[in-house]
């Protein structure tokens, strides 16, 4: 061989990548077989995944240029058809996209989660990278994932996180090292201690100018040589944060001051999600003719809370959550409704499509408004069966329906997510007209979320904020020292409801218990907080920053559990409402405690059909 | 803040050479193509029907030059005007831009012209290269005003990868890869060209 070769130092076939597929109507797990391995190339120390029946030359006779780094370009001709030279161009199979290689230098850690004791399962490795990026979780199908790790350290020191246990760290020997060294020179040197004598500083704001201090004045001083590099500062001053963060623990029991953040909760009780609502059930509530009475669609809502409803319901069932069928209506005076309101459909979506090119020359606003339609309406959900295909009349239907939305409230137009918020109701409706209306429905809800100052996003995120203070004090401070605490990363949960988040399925399920509005009005941001919940070992064990917290909650996308989300969210909302004396007012109104129009009462009772 | 502002430096990797990393952000009106040219760049991938980019993503991409390594943080972010007034945070700092048009969709080209920052590397790139059969914008004309403006300028295409690793390799030759002591902390603004002069790069 000619070319230098990379040594494989381990390679394991029966390694399966989980792929979360959302193409289709229900969401279906499938496992891509294929090979991981740990190359040793000239260029590092990587480890690779490849799909069965791929290529794997790419590693095995891999050269020094090969890897994540692209080798320098001659200028080339201006050719269309000429390719990249990127390592997965080329003829590629399905999974090939999956396929991936990761230098060891640039891995901050990995989840490694095995199968609960007496269940079936294969154990699972999930690597996540220092900016932040998630790889494919690996599912090790013939063997256990020892020989892997054994391997790995030999390039590297792994420590296992002491507070979550499936996270096993990637570890700087150098960067702790000198974080070990800071800390005895802050002892040394009281630095830190003339600052902690300051009562004020056990004040949130205080502590910060502490972090402030310690980063612009002591690290530069200390690290103000040649030999450290500037990563090894980042590390330092990180390093010296999450020391910050215990101490600010412990003065602030010493001082015996009263620090919100350190409210103490009961702890959260289990909650557990129903079944569905069936067609039976349903029926079974309403009166003889057919409407619901106060107490019945109340009862309604709350089982639609806990278990959501059977696809099969969805078309009837939405109509009502949505507020487009009125639950004290008779059917006959339901369509009733629906007949006017048709005719109101089809006389706005005569307003715009009687529009001439000539007018449309004169008319800019609206041709804005179409522009944007149509330029989203070519990309929403577009692998789903249901909106395939270029000529695909589903596609025409979506178009008609935010299109006739843009006459209906001209000001707002048209704004991007719209369409997200869309696309389910028309599937499930099957019909422009309903679906109009469901959507007219659910954008009085998130009307305020696409207007122009963007304030209720805003206004959302930093309540966000307020509530992980309570939730997740750890986190939320961790948050606030890496300039993340305006929360700007959870923006695309809020802003379409998690529809990115979740498969199409899943989505219904969480639009539908959400439009029930209980436990509380803003139970979406009770979600989020679960959320974020559930990643606080990983954001701050990985001591990831800005940029890489963002690619990580980016990355969590389809790798989300719906019913643990929902579950621990309810559980979060039944230890805040316990605690609501104590709570700070501005939590209570964000939550609408204490708002007897809304009831709470924990799930899990079985005499509740 | 280097967590923050971009250019910090990472110790050189086995290759010897120097690493630089600079903060790339794409601008440009809404279904230009610039999620789909960063996923191309980065993954080497392409969607025909790439969804919409809601909020900003993060992805980050290596080139060698003969004298470093060049590492891109590419922050990918939505175009719709509407959500402008939250995407400040994420091009603060900024290094390098590349403005992306449609050259089937004048409008989008009318926009690109709008994002200017003198204190930055800037490209102009004019996606949708193959759908040349429907061109709407003149390569001359895209290219004399990248020109006059001290743009770089190239005609992209994301579905073919045509010039799309080019266009960052140009960027990246154009970053001030002599060590600087400060981060960059230029903003880009649409409608506003007079920012606060200071280039800089970091590389050990």
């Amino acid at each position: 061989m000619k070319r230098a070769r990379g040594i494989v130092a381990l390679r394991i076939p029966g390694v399966s990548a989980r792929l979360t597929d959302d193409g289709d109507d229900q969401p279906t797990d499938e496992y891509i077989p294929g090979t991981l391995a740990i190359v040793e190339k000239a260029t590092g120390v990587f480890i690779e995944w490849t799909p069965q029946g791929e290529d794997e030359c790419g590693w095995v006779l891999a050269d020094e240029d090969s890897g994540h780094t692209i080798p320098s370009l001659s200028p080339k001709p201006v050719d269309a058809s000429s390719s990249s030279s990127l390592p997965s161009s080329g003829p590629l199979s399905p999974h090939s996209r999956l396929r991936f290689s990761v230098d060891v230098n640039d891995l901050s850690s990995f989840k490694n989660v095995e199968p609960k004791k007496g269940k079936k399962g294969h154990p699972c490795i999930r690597l996540i990278a220092k900016d932040g990026t998630n790889y494919v979780p690996l599912y090790f199908l013939t063997q256990s994932t020892k020989d892997f790790i054994d391997v790995l350290q030999r390039y590297v020191t792994l420590r296992r996180s002491a507070r979550e246990h499936q996270l096993v760290l990637v570890v700087d020997e150098k960067a702790e090292a000198l974080a070990q060294s800071l800390s005895t020179l802050d002892q040394n040197g009281d630095i830190m201690g003339r600052f902690m004598h300051n009562p004020y500083a056990t004040a949130m704001t205080g502590l910060s100018k502490i972090t402030t201090f310690v980063q612009d004045q002591v690290i530069p001083a200390i690290l103000d040589s040649d030999a450290v590099s500037q990563e090894e500062k980042i590390r330092a001053m990180r390093e010296l944060r999450t020391e910050t963060d215990d101490t600010r623990l412990k003065i602030s029991r010493e001082a015996d001051f009263e620090v919100v953040t350190q409210l103490e909760l009961p702890p959260r009780p289990d909650i557990f999600r129903e079944s569905p609502v069936t067609q039976a059930v349903w029926s079974s509530f309403k009166h003889s003719d057919g409407s619901f009475d106060q107490a019945k669609s109340h009862h309604m809502m709350m089982n639609v809370f806990r278990g959501g409803v059977e696809t099969e319901l969805r078309k009837e069932a939405w109509k009502y959550l949505l507020g487009y069928y009125e639950w004290s209506k008779t059917p006959a005076e339901n369509e009733k409704k629906r007949a006017k309101l048709e005719k109101d459909y089809l006389r706005m979506k005569g307003q715009w499509t009687s529009i001439s090119e000539d007018q449309e020359s004169r008319f800019a606003k609206y041709v804005v408004r179409k522009a944007l339609v149509e330029k989203d309406v070519a990309r929403t959900d577009r692998t789903l069966k249901f909106f395939a295909g270029d000529d695909n009349p589903n596609l025409a239907m979506l178009h008609n329906v935010l299109m006739t939305y843009c006459m209906y409230d001209f000001d707002l137009g048209y704004v991007q997510g719209m369409s997200d918020f869309c696309s389910p109701l028309l599937y499930v409706m099957g019909n422009e007209c309903d679906a109009f209306w469901c959507f007219v429905g659910f954008m009085q809800r998130v009307h305020a979320n696409f207007e122009k100052d963007q304030t209720a996003i805003k206004v959302q995120l930093n309540q966000l904020r307020d509530l992980l203070m309570i939730v997740n004090p750890k986190l939320a401070n961790y948050l606030e020292s890496h300039d993340s605490d305006d929360m700007y990363f959870c923006f695309r949960w809020l802003i379409v409801w998690f529809k990115r988040e979740f498969s199409f399925e899943d989505t219904c399920k969480l639009w539908e218990v959400l439009w029930t509005c209980q436990p509380c009005p803003n139970f979406l941001l009770l979600i989020c907080a679960a959320t974020l919940d559930r990643q606080t070992e990983t954001i701050i064990e990985n001591k990831f920053g800005l940029t890489e917290i963002l690619k990580h909650v980016n990355d969590l996308s389809m790798h989300h559990d719906l019913d643990e989300m929902l579950t621990s969210a309810e559980a979060i909302f039944h230890q805040l409402s316990a605690s609501q004396d104590k709570l700070p007012m501005h939590i209570c109104e964000h939550l609408a405690l204490g708002d007897k129009s809304v009831v709470g009462t924990p799930s899990g009772d079985e005499d509740d059909e | 803040m280097a967590a923050r502002g971009g250019a910090a430096a990472r110790p050189a990797s086995a290759a010897g050479n120097k690493t630089c990393q600079f903060k790339l952000v794409l601008l440009g009106e809404s279904a230009v193509g610039k999620s789909s040219l960063v996923l191309r760049f980065v993954k080497g991938q392409f969607h025909e029907y790439q969804e919409s980019t809601i909020g900003a993503a993060f992805l980050t991409q290596t080139v060698c030059l003969d004298e470093a390594t060049v590492k891109f943080e590419i922050w990918d972010t939505a175009g719709q005007e509407r959500y402008h007034s939250l995407a400040p945070m994420y091009y603060r700092g900024a290094q390098a831009a590349i403005v992306v048009y449609d050259i089937t969709n004048q409008e989008s080209f009318q926009k690109a012209k709008n994002w200017a920052s003198p204190n930055i590397v800037m490209a102009l790139a004019g996606n949708k290269a193959d759908m040349a059969n429907k061109r709407a914008v003149d390569y001359e004309e895209a290219q004399a005003y990248a020109e006059d403006n001290g743009l770089l300028f190239m005609e992209t295409s994301a579905k073919t990868s045509m010039n799309v690793t080019d266009v960052f390799m140009a960027i990246a030759k154009k970053l001030p890869l002599g060590a600087g002591p400060e981060p960059a902390r230029d903003t880009v603004d649409p409608s506003q060209s007079t920012q606060r002069a200071s280039g800089g790069s970091c590389c050990k």
